[in-house]
Parts: structure tokens; sequence; C-alpha cells
């Protein structure tokens, strides 16, 4: 009893640690979410972060794309870098980045990505310029203007999703599907014979001086979300303070061409995908 | 090289790519040039560029339109801009073509361009345009009422100053460097009402004045 008076006068005062002492809001959904501004009782805790439109979502259940845009977006919210941040979109399941985002995109030719982004951020280099990529557009089509744009040092920001198949043409193999993966075109599985191993993207382009930061980090529990989190962060810092190259690889779950429940998918990431791509930091800034 | 300053002026003004029909003569710099000063042009504003949104909606960069009704409108709108270029942007140049009476002049110069109208039109563009030029020359010297007409656009092509400049004409001969391309923009033009003919030097071969001049009068004779 003396201990929520205490507190009750601790609240009136002013106190920076003290509770709310108003007696909790039944939680109400409005357009907003769940907590309402309007309602003076009510106290906003959780909501969309400014960089992302209020539109239902294209991507299947269980899917980690629309994870990685909405951490994308908090970051350039935190960052306070909407007013000149500039995407590029490549050609995927994820090249409607712009449906979703509240600040300026461009689309791509297919892998083109980084080539265009280091066009934008030579003529405007006060812009934050960074890609979003999957793994089809990076690591395939598009690993000349990776390799190259790495190696130039070129001060981008790559955000890697890697989901170990090609989502928007219909689960095909993609350079970075496992060993024993079955996809549309390896209906026995991968083979190293043939399809050769698959790609480690950023211990390839680690030895290259250009290269400052390279992490990999995956969406398979709150934790990893949490780090991958912090790497997209870390890497659009390391771009605003001139520091050069970024990319953060993302494990991402792809429950519809992995032929996986949701959280199966996520199971598969720990078990199969994390034993071969190693999470963590690759390479840091000196 | 003046071309080549209007084709990035003209890529800009209409957001769309512009192609140099280059051929060897042109991409080795097989003569001298010298480059003009560095030129200002009056560009379009750029209200659709990517420079941040700051005091603005977002402006995105695509081309992709997953709803067919969107796709239609941008396929409409760029079919508009794709008129608008054929309506401004058809240029030409004739030679030798006209039987217009020839402005006073003083004496002593020859007539130019004011020749008596060609029985026999040259089409051709480029460094084959000036190679024809030549041979237009030494014919209408020999006597032959020969004229070219150069597209200075292949697209747009400039398809009704040719059916017009082909009304008082015989025949066309179709020069190009390739084995006949803009041939058919020149049947599309002119129809069957003419008779056209093609001569063309492939693999880097470079036509002669001289073989103009055989390909021109083997063509003339058809007619007359």
């Amino acid at each position: 009893m003396e201990t929520r008076r205490r507190i009750r006068r601790a609240a009136r005062e002013g106190h920076p640690k003290a509770p709310d002492p108003r007696p909790p809001t039944p939680r109400r959904r409005t357009a907003e979410g769940y907590a309402n501004p309007q309602d003076p009782r009510g106290r906003q805790v959780f909501g969309k972060p400014a960089s992302l439109k209020d539109v239902p979502t294209h991507f299947c259940s269980g899917c980690g794309h629309g994870l990685v845009h909405r951490m994308v977006a908090e970051v350039v919210d935190e960052l306070g870098i909407r007013e000149r941040v500039v995407g590029v979109s490549p050609v995927g399941c994820a090249v409607l980045g712009y449906d979703y985002w509240d600040f300026d995109v461009s689309e791509a030719a297919h892998g083109r990505t980084p080539a265009v982004a280091t066009g934008m951020k030579r003529a405007r280099p006060d812009l934050i310029v960074f890609t979003y990529q999957g793994d089809g557009d990076l690591a395939a089509i598009g690993t000349a203007e990776l390799i190259h744009t790495a190696n130039r040092g070129e001060n981008i920001t790559i955000i890697f999703v890697n989901n170990a198949v090609y989502g928007m043409t219909g689960g095909q193999m993609a350079p970075t599907t496992l060993e024993g993966q079955i996809t549309a075109t390896t209906p026995t599985g991968r083979t190293l014979e043939g399809c050769g191993a698959p790609l480690k993207v950023p211990e390839m382009i680690a030895p290259f001086p250009g290269t400052k930061y390279l992490v990999r980090t995956a969406l398979n529990n709150p934790h990893n979300i949490s780090i991958a989190r912090r790497s997209i962060k870390k890497a659009f810092q390391c771009q605003i303070e001139n520091v050069g190259f970024s990319l953060v690889e993302i494990l991402s779950p792809c429950p519809t061409y992995w032929r996986l429940s949701p959280l199966d998918a996520l199971k598969w990431i720990e078990e199969k995908m994390i034993p071969y791509f190693p999470l963590g930091e690759i390479k840091v800034p000196d | 090289m003046d071309l080549t300053y209007l084709s990035f002026d003209l890529a800009d003004k209409y957001r769309n790519p512009v192609l140099i029909l280059s051929d060897g003569l042109l991409g080795q710099m097989m003569e001298p040039a010298v480059l003009p000063e560095m030129m200002d042009s009056k560009l379009p504003p750029k209200p659709w560029a990517l420079t941040g949104a700051r005091n603005r909606p977002p402006n995105v960069v695509r081309s992709l339109y997953l709803d067919v009704d969107l796709l239609e409108k941008l396929n409409i709108k760029l079919a508009d801009k794709f008129r608008a270029m054929e309506q401004q942007e058809v240029r030409f140049e004739e030679f030798d073509l006209t039987d217009a009476v020839p402005p006073p002049r003083p004496a002593g110069l020859s007539r130019g361009r004011h020749a008596p109208a060609a029985d026999l039109i040259l089409v051709a563009y480029g460094s084959v345009a000036r190679i024809c030029r030549s041979a237009v020359r030494r014919l209408r010297q020999a006597g032959q009422r020969v004229g070219l007409f150069r597209p200075i656009t292949v697209w747009p092509f400039p398809y009704e100053p040719l059916a017009t400049a082909a009304e008082k004409a015989k025949a066309l001969l179709a020069v190009e460097m390739s084995m006949g391309q803009m041939i058919e923009d020149v049947k599309l033009a002119v129809g069957r009402r003419r008779r056209i003919s093609f001569f063309g030097r492939v693999g880097g071969c470079v036509m002669t004045v001289e073989e103009v001049v055989q390909e021109a009068r083997t063509a003339l004779q058809e007619v007359e």
C-alpha cells in the first residue's frame, strides 16, 4: 500500500521512471493500430514506422520480406534519413518494395541494381542509397555488378535477402540453393557436381579492400531478427559516415517454395541454412 | 557531332533512349574531328527525379505495372510520347532533288541545289549519304537527273517528305551499309508507285563513289 502511494506521488511529481498512474485503457483496434492516439487515456507503445505505408501485403504467409521491409523502414526512421534515402528494388518478389516504403525508390534491370545505385550515389553523394536484392538478383544474374561495385568500394548499402530459391518465378534453383535441396529445377536435389556449391556472398567479397562491413543474419527467431535489425542500422551508419561499402545478408524463409509451413521454414533455416551459411559479422570497419 | 549533342538533349527531353546509328567510319573516328565547346542545353525540369522525398510524396521510377488498367495507361502515355516524337523530331535533308526556280544568285556561281527534278532519288543516311552526295554531284555533272534524300532520323522516319519527294521521280535507290534495312521504310513511304532498288556493302566494306554512280546508272536505265 505504502509502495503504491509512493509510486503515485512520484508520477504526480513527474519522476521520469514512474509508471503511468492512469488506469490501463482497454486495447481497441483503430486505423493506426491497437492504441488510439486520439484517446486522451491512450498511450501508443507500438506502431507502424513512418517510412512504411499502411497497405496490405502481397507477400505469402511466412515470407521474410515483410519483416525486412519493416526493419529497413524502422532504421530509416531512427536515423532520420527518410528525406534523403533512395532505394533500388530488384527483379524478384521484392520488386514491389516501393508499394510499402514511403520514400523514393527506383526499379533496376535484373541484377543491375548495384550499378544503378552506384550512379545515384555518385551523382548525389548526399543521398543515402541502398539496394534491396534477392539471391537471384544479386548472386546469379547480378554477380558482375555486385563484384565490381564491391571491389570499387562504392559507398552504398546492400540488403541481401537470401531464401535459397527463386521465389517469383516459381521456386527454381538459385546459386544459394543448398546441396540436396529440392526445387522446381532440381527435383532430386541440388548436386555439387554440375551445380557447384552454394555461393557464400559476403565471404566471396570479403577479401576486397573496397568492402567495409559484411554481415550475415537470419530471421529464424526474435533474437536473430533483432541482430538483423541492428546490422541493417550499422550498415546504413557505415554509409552515412562515409566508411564505404556495406552488405547485410539475411537468411529469410520462403515457406511456399520450400514446401514447408511457416513455422517449419524457420526450423529449416536453423537446421539446414545456418550450418552452411554461418551467422555473424564477416568484416567490420577498422 | 552536332547530332550527338542533339541526341543527348532529345533523350533528356523525352526520357527516351536515342540511338546513334554508328558505323566503322564514325566509331573508329577515321577522320580528324574538332570537338566543339561544351554547350549548355536548356533541359526540362525533372520533378520525377529521385532526390529524396522532401516536402513531396515519394517518387518511384518504375516500368512494372501488374495491374492491367495501370499498364494500359502507361502504354497509352508512351504511345502519345512516340506520336509527339513523330510529329516534332523528323529530320531529313534533300540534295539536288528540286526543280524549283532558283533564286537569283550572283553571277559565276553554279546552280547548286536547284537542279532539274531528279528522275532517280538515292536514299541514304550516315557515312553512305556523303558518298552518295559525291556520286550525285558526279552524275549531275554528267547531265543525269539524280538527287539524294538523306533521312537524318531513321526513327521517326521521314515517310511523308520522302513520299512527296518521290512524286516527281521515276525510281529510288536505297544505298546502305547493310543487306537492306532502311529499304523497308522506303517501300513503306513510296509504296509500289515507283521502282525501288537496293545497293549495299557489308562486313566493313565501304562502297566507292564509282560503285554508287554505276548502280545509279543501272537503276536509271531500267526506268528509261
